[in-house]
């Protein structure tokens, strides 16, 4: 997750070794030659070749050197080669590197095909002539081996630099109003020094190795100075003579790019979050398993397809086992679909995997009993088992974009599968791969079955997902958050395709899920599961009527349901429900805190932002994003302006082209009267002390590398409100006002919860005390009770300080209990704008419609008639280069309630879509 | 996809001129003027007037973008001089030598990818196990040792100890194909040693991060067999970064089998142009810098197109 977390405990691991072993050579470079005060260059003819004695313990060379001396000296030569290679190469490659990426076009184009020629020399032959050119001597090393390791540097920097200038916590200095210079220095460069060190001892390595080889070519080091390269030279032409003259050098050299080497690798495994997959996991010393067996409960049920008996699931860690699912018991009846519900870390995926025998071998174990058909699952063989993994039992997965293998075509994909468990000639199951294809609703299947997962969009990936499933009729299909990562509007249609074919093929389906309203939507039984054990069983009605178990009422107390709202005018907090006791705090309706005597906090008009879509840098435009297109509306103090839309709708760039995050091609922003677009940078910076952003993101959102109270005392220190003593003290009343406590402002972020993070990151907004705060979707990725804690957490900062909100999500329930007014986006565009209540209570707009009744709703009582299937493909905001965007007309249609007037919008730029996509292709 | 190959193909053309240009202007700065380079024998100044004369002949007495000039469109007419030393054309020196030198490559390459592989991807599916340790460890042992410093103890102990094989040289195919074969496989050997060590590591690395990705465990999940998953969901999604690799490495040995070709004394195209910097013999320094740098280049191209074939993502960009 970060590049570079502080290491919390000191252990002998091979980070430690590879330091040491490294800080023992330095050493002795350094102080062996003043330690060995023999000089290596004099010469004693007369006792060439001699052994070891006590004046010279390695013995003496051709011209009767002292051979140890000379191995010291060659050690300062090999490690200063080293070092001030690396040095200069990194000095100049990581700061071409990071202004590439960090300023992008005209430097990027710069430093990375500079980097490209560059890196069309190798290395070696370009230091041959260097030396041809110059003459042999270090200096000419130095440089030329600075010149062409500078690209690499330039390149990693740029990498490092281009994926953390994406994280939001770079967006977060820049809202707070930082500098160029100091996010460079201060945010970026801590950020990105894991990989740049990784490369420095690469190259101090790489350098050893090329200047013992040149010197050992006679091209390098000039003799009589000594250097490991000359003297394996030296011991070559002497080999039958005194084979022990090439031992020492050979062996210095091996150790120190070994010791090097061993030290790259430790800094590589600690920084580089990818290598945790090669870490070697913590394995069962044991494989006896000494614990008292849980006695299983008979199986009687013959009605159940699934009957699970006192699972339990441990993970081996390295602090220990863990138990992830402790004796979970559960049936799913024939033809019925039970829904597996529970917050983060509950134990629910981790027991899906369990029933596939998909939980990682070596690190995991499982017990207990999983019958299916009345047949124990658990005493299977492998092989056996693959017959019902993917026959009777089929599994999708949450994640569309990543669970289809990206280089092999969705027909190999099917078929594969249809192999697996059937027998099909390559014609039958390229047939039966279409008719899946068709079957989940897929259009175009003869041509779409040849294509690449890349050519589908998430929710079609979906469908090739279910069809792979279907492909062998399972009894039993489990389905693993399997909508989501998918807009609302997508989720109806693949929760609805999924119930017609459980219908059709009459499956019985497990559904996992934390959504309460794609429970209420689905299930026909609900298990509810916290902390890796069941605290409720029952009917789906039964449950959402009359929860029985604390935390059951806790979790459906805190789920924002659609339509709560009707009635009110004013946003209203989410109750507390104590989770041991199962007490409830009904909320009261929040105080009136907009300023309607005030003029608008914010006023935007005519915003517009586009992006050019062209495929290099000096190639034409192909076409454009019109991802904001004329969008105008106000707030005013003390109110919560909601903007919703599905992902790709604009409601994101209009937050951040607001507050100037990125720069507008059109348009006004005027912040209390002041217009925002058009202020210098320094200007600028000053004034984002009213108008201050929380994002999305809570693990991204914070700089990895810095304590929270530093990350919250620094809005103060760059403006020059406070000095250094009184940040401190501000910044533990910060902390108090968003529910933490003082004392954790030394803490690192990496050991906070994600809805801690969210406080951390709401209390570094507060600190500037603005007026308007813009949250980006600043609570989708909490868990439902924890998004009910920071809901209540702004509303209550509203009510004391009189904040206004730009409140972005794609969450309609929780929009509804947050708003004042909303603002609903669609392919860049706001559609309609009103007041909540009107929005939600009379919707005018088509897509409104579409989008509100798309929301599954947490009541099973309410369930809506399965909306018509469409098959829409991806909707995108992508325009043809001379694409006019048309001018649109607003209707008043309520009290303060606009909405777009139909005529030429809504439909038709989708429908257009295609065409005008091939014109651009 | 044409775009694709055409667009590579115009960089890859445009970064061999670039490179010429940075020869030429290399070889223009260099102190020195190589007319009295080429006429200064034993340490004897020549006499003006011969150095002006052969100034002249050469061609340096005009500007220097006229000299350019000249050499680009010689380079386009595949000509790259004469030889300062022996007057023999360049161009034909090097197509005796690069041959071998390649011959010597691909030998290594080949060698390296049977060990580096099957190696990495057993390591990879068994993390942490006494082999994956064992592997890992064995390479970056293998990766310390250079070049020479193998080729040299293999020398002293292979030929000069035990007597078992020659101490390097080289002997046409065609005269005695076993001892050709006997004589390339001693460098390719003291090569592989470092290069198969990085192809089994990008080769684990890759593995191990294509293991975890969810399209394997669908593949589980879909029941196919273990040796499928395998083969056509982890191997082949590790496939294009290991050939990235692999090409890289081989670009660079173009240059980096200097070391070997001078231990083993094999008459590549490394050892003339150790010579040629010896003897200052500009012609073919520049022509041998060329040669290789912008093969470099097209081994890259290759690679570039390799990946493509291997990655649909990429095909239709």
């Amino acid at each position: 997750m970060s590049l570079l977390t502080p290491i919390k405990r000191l252990s002998f691991g091979p980070l430690t070794f590879g330091i040491g072993a490294v800080a023992l050579l330095i050493l002795a470079a350094i102080f062996g030659p003043i330690i060995w005060n023999v000089d290596p260059v004099k010469m004693d003819i007369i006792h060439r070749f001699a052994g070891p004695s006590a004046a010279h313990p390695l013995g003496q060379d051709e011209f009767g050197r002292d051979v140890l001396s000379r191995i010291l000296h060659g050690a300062r030569t090999s490690l200063i080669i080293a070092f001030l290679t690396g040095i200069l190469a990194g000095i100049v490659g990581t700061l071409a590197g990071i202004v590439g990426a960090y300023f992008g076009r005209l430097w990027e184009f710069v430093t990375l095909r500079v980097s490209d020629v560059m890196l069309a020399f190798p290395p070696i032959l370009m230091a041959l002539m260097a030396v041809a050119l110059f003459g042999a001597s270090a200096t000419t090393l130095v440089v030329c081996l600075a010149i062409l390791y500078a690209p690499n540097f330039a390149r990693i920097a740029y990498g490092a630099t281009l994926s953390v200038k994406r994280m939001e916590y770079v967006d977060a200095q820049r809202a707070i109003g930082a500098t160029d210079t100091r996010i460079l220095s201060r945010t970026i460069f801590p950020n990105i020094l894991g990989p740049v060190l990784v490369q420095f001892s690469l190259t101090a390595s790489h350098a050893i190795i090329v200047e013992a080889g040149l010197s050992f070519l006679g091209l390098g080091i000039v003799p009589p100075t000594p250097s490991w390269g000359l003297m394996i030279r030296a011991a070559r032409a002497q080999l039958e003579v005194n084979p022990l003259g090439l031992l020492w050098p050979c062996l210095c050299l091996v150790v120190t790019v070994f010791a090097i080497n061993r030290l790259c690798d430790a800094l590589q495994a600690r920084f580089d979050p990818r290598s945790d997959a090669s870490k070697a996991p913590s394995q069962w010393k044991d494989e006896v398993d000494t614990r008292p067996r849980p006695t299983p409960v008979p199986a009687t049920d013959s009605d159940a397809i699934l009957d699970v008996r006192n699972l339990q699931v441990q993970f081996m860690t390295p602090n220990g086992p863990v138990d992830a699912v402790n004796n979970v018991s559960f049936r799913v009846p024939r033809g019925k679909t039970v829904a597996l519900v529970g917050e983060s870390g509950s134990g629910k995926s981790v027991t899906s995997l369990a029933i596939m025998r998909l939980t990682p071998r070596g690190t995991s174990r499982c017990r207990g009993s999983i019958c299916l058909s009345g047949r124990e699952l658990t005493e299977l063989s492998d092989k056996a088992f693959r017959q019902v993994r993917g026959g009777e039992i089929a599994m999708i997965f949450q994640e569309p974009m990543t669970s289809l293998n990206p280089v092999l075509s969705i027909g190999t994909q099917l078929t594969e599968a249809l192999h697996a468990h059937g027998t099909y000639t390559q014609a039958e199951a390229r047939t039966e791969a279409i008719r899946l294809l068709t079957r989940v609703n897929i259009p175009d299947a003869e041509m779409r079955v040849k294509q690449y997962p890349h050519n589908f969009s998430g929710g079609m990936r979906q469908r090739v997902v279910i069809a792979m499933a279907l492909a062998s009729k399972p009894k039993l299909l489990i389905a693993d958050e399997p909508t989501t990562a998918l807009d609302v509007t997508i989720q109806a249609e693949i929760l609805s395709l999924l119930k017609q074919l459980q219908e059709e093929e009459g499956m019985s389906v497990l559904f996992i899920t934390h959504d309460m309203g794609v429970v209420a939507e689905m299930a026909d039984e609900t298990v509810v599961m916290y902390h890796g054990a069941i605290v409720e069983t029952g009917e789906t009605a039964q449950i959402f009527a009359r929860p029985r178990h604390p935390y059951t009422k806790a979790l459906l107390a805190s789920v924002p349901r659609l339509g709560a709202m009707t009635g009110r005018d004013r946003p209203l907090r989410f109750p507390v429900v104590d989770r041991t006791t199962g007490e409830v705090n009904v909320p009261c309706e929040a105080p009136d805190t907009v300023r309607n005597d005030r003029g608008p906090v914010l006023q935007v008009r005519g915003l517009v932002k586009r992006y050019d879509l062209r495929s290099g840098l000096l190639a034409p435009v192909r076409g454009r994003v019109h991802a904001v297109e004329k969008v105008s509306f106000d707030i005013r103090a003390g109110e919560t302006l909601s903007l919703v839309g599905e992902s790709g709708c604009g409601k994101s760039t209009t937050g951040r082209a607001v507050t100037r995050l990125i720069e507008s091609e059109a348009g006004s922003v005027l912040q209390d009267g002041k217009d925002v677009m058009a202020l210098s940078r320094a200007a600028l910076r000053d004034q984002r002390r009213h108008m201050q952003m929380i994002f999305q993101d809570p693990f991204a959102s914070l700089d990895p590398t810095r304590r929270v109270g530093n990350a919250i005392a620094e809005p103060l220190l760059i403006h020059g409100i406070c000095d250094y003593d009184e940040a401190r003290k501000r910044v533990g009343t910060l902390l108090e006002r968003v529910g933490l406590s003082p004392e954790m402002a030394d803490r690192f972020p990496h050991e906070f919860s994600g809805g801690q993070r969210q406080r951390i990151c709401i209390a570094r907004a507060l600190a500037l005390e603005p007026q308007l705060i813009v949250a980006d979707e600043s609570v989708s990725a909490l868990d439902v009770s924890v998004k009910a804690q920071v809901v209540n957490l702004m509303l209550d900062l509203q009510a004391s300080m009189g904040l206004s909100y730009l409140f972005i999500s794609h969450d309609m329930a929780v929009v509804e209990r947050v708003s004042h007014r909303v603002a609903v986006m669609y392919l860049g565009e706001i559609v309609e704008i009103g007041p909540r209540a009107a929005i939600f209570d009379r919707p005018q707009h088509d897509y409104t419609k579409r989008l509100l009744s798309a929301v599954p709703v947490a009541d099973p009582g309410h369930r809506r008639p399965s909306p018509k299937i469409s098959n829409a493909e991806l909707k995108s905001p992508i325009r043809a280069r001379d694409y006019q965007p048309p001018v649109r007309r607003y209707r008043q249609v309520g009290a303060d309630h606009f909405v777009m007037d139909s005529e030429g919008s809504y439909t038709s730029p989708s429908s257009n879509f295609i065409e005008q996509r091939q014109a651009i292709a | 996809m044409l775009t694709y190959i055409i667009r590579r193909s115009v960089t890859a053309i445009l970064l061999a001129l670039a490179v010429a240009s940075i020869v030429f202007i290399a070889l223009y700065l260099v102190p020195g003027d190589p007319a009295t380079v080429l006429l200064s024998t034993g340490g004897v100044e020549p006499p003006a007037s011969a150095v002006e004369a052969l100034r002249i002949e050469l061609g340096l007495d005009r500007p220097v973008w006229l000299q350019y000039f000249a050499f680009l469109s010689d380079l386009v007419h595949a000509d790259l001089g004469q030889s300062f030393s022996n007057g023999s054309s360049v161009l034909s020196t090097i197509m005796i030598r690069l041959p071998r030198t390649l011959e010597l490559i691909a030998a290594a390459t080949t060698i390296s990818l049977l060990i580096g592989v099957p190696a990495g991807l057993c390591a990879a599916l068994n993390p942490g196990s006494r082999i994956d340790r064992g592997f890992s460890f064995a390479a970056s042992a293998g990766m310390a040792f250079p070049v020479f410093v193998v080729g040299t103890a293999m020398i002293f102990i292979l030929a000069q100890t035990l007597r078992l094989v020659p101490a390097g040289g080289f002997v046409p195919f065609h005269e005695n194909p076993g001892q050709h074969l006997l004589l390339l496989l001693m460098p390719a050997l003291a090569i592989s040693i470092g290069f198969s060590a990085t192809v089994f590591r990008m080769s684990r690395a890759t593995v191990s991060s294509v293991l975890h990705q969810d399209w394997v465990r669908t593949a589980r999940a879909k029941g196919l067999h273990e040796r499928r998953v395998v083969v056509w969901h982890i191997l082949r999604n590790a496939l294009g970064p290991i050939a990235t690799v692999v090409g890289l490495e081989m670009g660079s040995l173009l240059g980096g089998s200097v070391l070997v070709e001078f231990v083993f004394n094999w008459p590549g195209l490394s050892g003339y142009l150790v010579t040629a910097i010896e003897n200052r013999d500009y012609p073919s320094i520049r022509g041998t810098v060329l040669v290789v740098a912008t093969l470099f280049i097209f081994i890259n191209l290759a690679v570039d197109l390799l990946y493509m074939i291997l990655d649909p993502r990429v095909r239709n960009q």
